[in-house]
């Protein structure tokens, strides 16, 4: 199977400015890895491990939760097919209640849940040569209409309503959920000491929604907390990363410190009515279950943030067979709403899958990077342009 | 002082037709996803008769039916139409079952499959021209089951492979012509006047079978009684 790649940059009215066509060089190991699960009908007592598009890793199999009335084993691996944007694509298995007629699709778990915008055709600004393990576009570039952040700026933030003290003799912190992508690069937490906790170590790590799993750390580093004050105003310690990390829209990541001795306390938001903290952080507790969903931390995030481009619907279609060949398209529409020039340097296809199920939980969203292409020369799509990207796979007997 | 001792270790041994070429020299061109074919015949000593590896060259038409399905995730309310084993038009949606060739063995409906046509492929061939089926009658083979080389990488190339053996004990020569890859498709069963639906478990799937790949050998390969053909697909992606 040989693969085109068409890119189309149309102007505001729709007239094709320029055009381009060249072979897809590089589909990559993990359009292989689900392949070969479905195939193989990989099993989650022995999954697969493969890297998604955050960098970290995750286990993938085809199978379903054994309960469920009516279930039909529909993990929608491969799923490429997305509307734009943040809309909501369910990826992930949902099953179907013991009671007849009682379905809980229209409520799915958080856990299932991706934006449109990281499942189908993607473009980037890494000109990186390409191996057969990328597991992302090397700078990919986000949905969105926001002018680039170049210099490290706050991103995200929860700076005040504390109300109670987190001594961090444990791993803490929060599950904090992007709402935009970007490229985080220090972290501040509010903390004072009580005695000498010594190194104080912050690790981003990825996670899934469900039972606070944690799996791979993309950064960690250390700040010496025997320099905190002893009190009240606190500190903004700030935790600065050895490299960014490129946090994602809708895709959980686990930030959490710990003190290497005693007595270094975070400052919090706790909340004994109920309820989850006002900032998008989830199930800030790990390793201890009391009042688990009703912890705000205060946080500090910092970044940059590449300029953005509007995800159109990735569509797939079209499938048409003469004998000796057969072909689909695999098409998205980026548009240019930023105010300034998007440089495009890579293109990819990100394909979505369901992680391993454990009990009654069906496995959470991810995606794996199936393909990606370095375009040279650059492609600068202008202010108000439109770019389609367009692969048609091909087989011919 | 030198350790003498031996052990009962096997020796292949080629003694026989082979090819110049092993899945390692078999070259896709870069951005090209395909299969490479080896097949091996080995006597009933072990040794190999006859070893050959080369490109495959006949994805069918099914196999980019099954992958559109699962790109697009295909909902059971309003499903695709594609062509099974038998060439009856099937309803297929998205589903964990598709792709499935993991065959144990004794089962013919789906694996890698072998027969004796030798039509020269076209891309909408459903099924093999003329499947042997599994036994140890006149003109079968016994198949066993599939079995599976899991993912690598190197510098360029991603693939693995999915290998089965067909073994002659028919009591006289069979030649096989062609070789083919037959796969699950799940197809949805929706009831009336109920959200439920028809395939309620793993014990009772609805599937049908699909041929994704059809490959002729048009010289034949001549296994004889008590031999042992093996046959690898490395589906692999090159970059």
């Amino acid at each position: 199977m040989k693969t085109m790649l068409y890119l189309n940059r149309m102007d505001r009215r729709g007239r094709v400015v320029e055009s381009r066509k060249q072979h897809v060089r590089s589909f990559t190991q993990y359009l292989m890895e689900l392949l070969y699960i479905a195939h193989a009908q990989i099993q989650s007592a022995a999954p697969r491990t493969i890297y998604d598009i955050t960098g970290g890793y995750r286990t993938a199999d085809v199978q379903s939760p054994a309960s469920g009335y009516g279930y039909r084993r529909n993990k929608p691996s491969l799923l490429v097919a997305s509307p734009g944007g943040k809309s909501q694509v369910l990826v992930g298995q949902v099953t179907q209640s013991s009671t007849a007629d009682t379905i809980y699709t229209f409520d799915p778990g958080l856990s299932t849940l991706m934006p449109g915008e990281l499942i189908g055709i993607q473009i980037g600004a890494s000109s990186a040569a390409v191996t057969p393990t990328d597991n992302r576009l090397a700078s990919r570039i986000p949905h969105g209409r926001s002018a680039p952040v170049a210099a490290a700026a706050r991103q995200d933030a929860n700076l005040a309503g504390d109300t109670s003290d987190q001594n961090l003799s444990s791993w803490y912190g929060c599950l904090y959920v992007p709402k935009k992508q970007f490229d985080l690069t220090s972290v501040k937490f509010l903390l004072y000491r009580t005695g000498n906790p010594g190194n104080i170590t912050i690790e981003v790590k990825t996670c899934r929604f469900a039972g606070g799993t944690t799996f791979t750390i993309l950064a960690t580093t250390t700040s010496n907390g025997n320099t905190l004050p002893t009190g009240a105003p606190y500190e903004w310690r700030e935790f600065v990363l050895p490299g960014p990390v490129t946090l994602l829209p809708g895709v959980p990541m686990t930030i959490w410190c710990q003190q290497a001795a005693a007595s270094a306390i975070m400052r919090k938001y706790y909340n004994t009515s109920g309820g989850y903290g006002y900032f998008l952080n989830k199930q800030p507790r790990f390793g201890s279950s009391d009042g688990s969903q009703y912890n705000s931390i205060l946080m500090d995030l910092y970044g940059t943030s590449p300029r953005e481009i509007e995800y159109g619907a990735c569509d797939v279609s079209g499938l048409t067979a003469a004998n000796p060949t057969a072909q689909f398209d695999i098409r998205r529409l980026f548009t240019n709403r930023s105010g300034g020039d998007v440089t495009v340097r890579e293109c990819g296809i990100y394909a979505a899958f369901p992680d391993t199920y454990s009990g009654s939980f069906c496995g959470s969203g991810g995606a794996v990077c199936i393909c990606r292409d370095v375009i040279s020369p650059d492609l600068v799509v202008a202010d108000g342009e439109v770019l389609a990207v367009t692969y048609t796979p091909q087989i011919t007997v | 002082m030198g350790d003498k001792r031996t052990t009962g270790r096997h020796r292949v041994e080629v003694r026989g037709v082979t090819s110049p070429l092993n899945p390692d020299h078999v070259v896709l061109e870069p951005g090209e996803i395909g299969a490479v074919l080896e097949w091996t015949v080995r006597r009933a000593d072990g040794t190999v008769r006859e070893r050959v590896a080369r490109k495959a060259e006949s994805y069918v038409r099914q196999f980019l039916d099954l992958l559109l399905v699962q790109m697009t995730g295909v909902p059971e309310v309003c499903p695709a139409q594609i062509t099974d084993t038998s060439g009856a038009l099937r309803d297929v949606a998205a589903s964990s079952l598709n792709f499935d060739c993991a065959a144990v063995a004794n089962i013919d409906a789906y694996g890698i499959v072998v027969g004796t046509g030798n039509g020269v492929p076209a891309i909408g061939d459903y099924a093999l021209q003329s499947k042997i089926a599994h036994g140890v009658g006149a003109g079968q083979l016994q198949y066993g089951g599939v079995a599976f080389g899991m993912p690598t990488s190197n510098l360029s190339a991603s693939h693995f492979t999915v290998t089965r053996d067909f073994a002659n004990g028919s009591g006289n020569p069979i030649v096989v012509y062609e070789i083919g890859l037959y796969v699950k498709g799940d197809m949805p069963v929706l009831l009336s006047n109920s959200q439920d639906r028809g395939n309620t478990s793993a014990s009772n799937p609805t599937v049908q079978y699909f041929c994704t790949i059809r490959d002729v050998i048009g010289a034949g390969i001549t296994i004889l009684n008590g031999e042992t053909l093996t046959v690898n697909y490395r589906q692999e992606c090159v970059v």
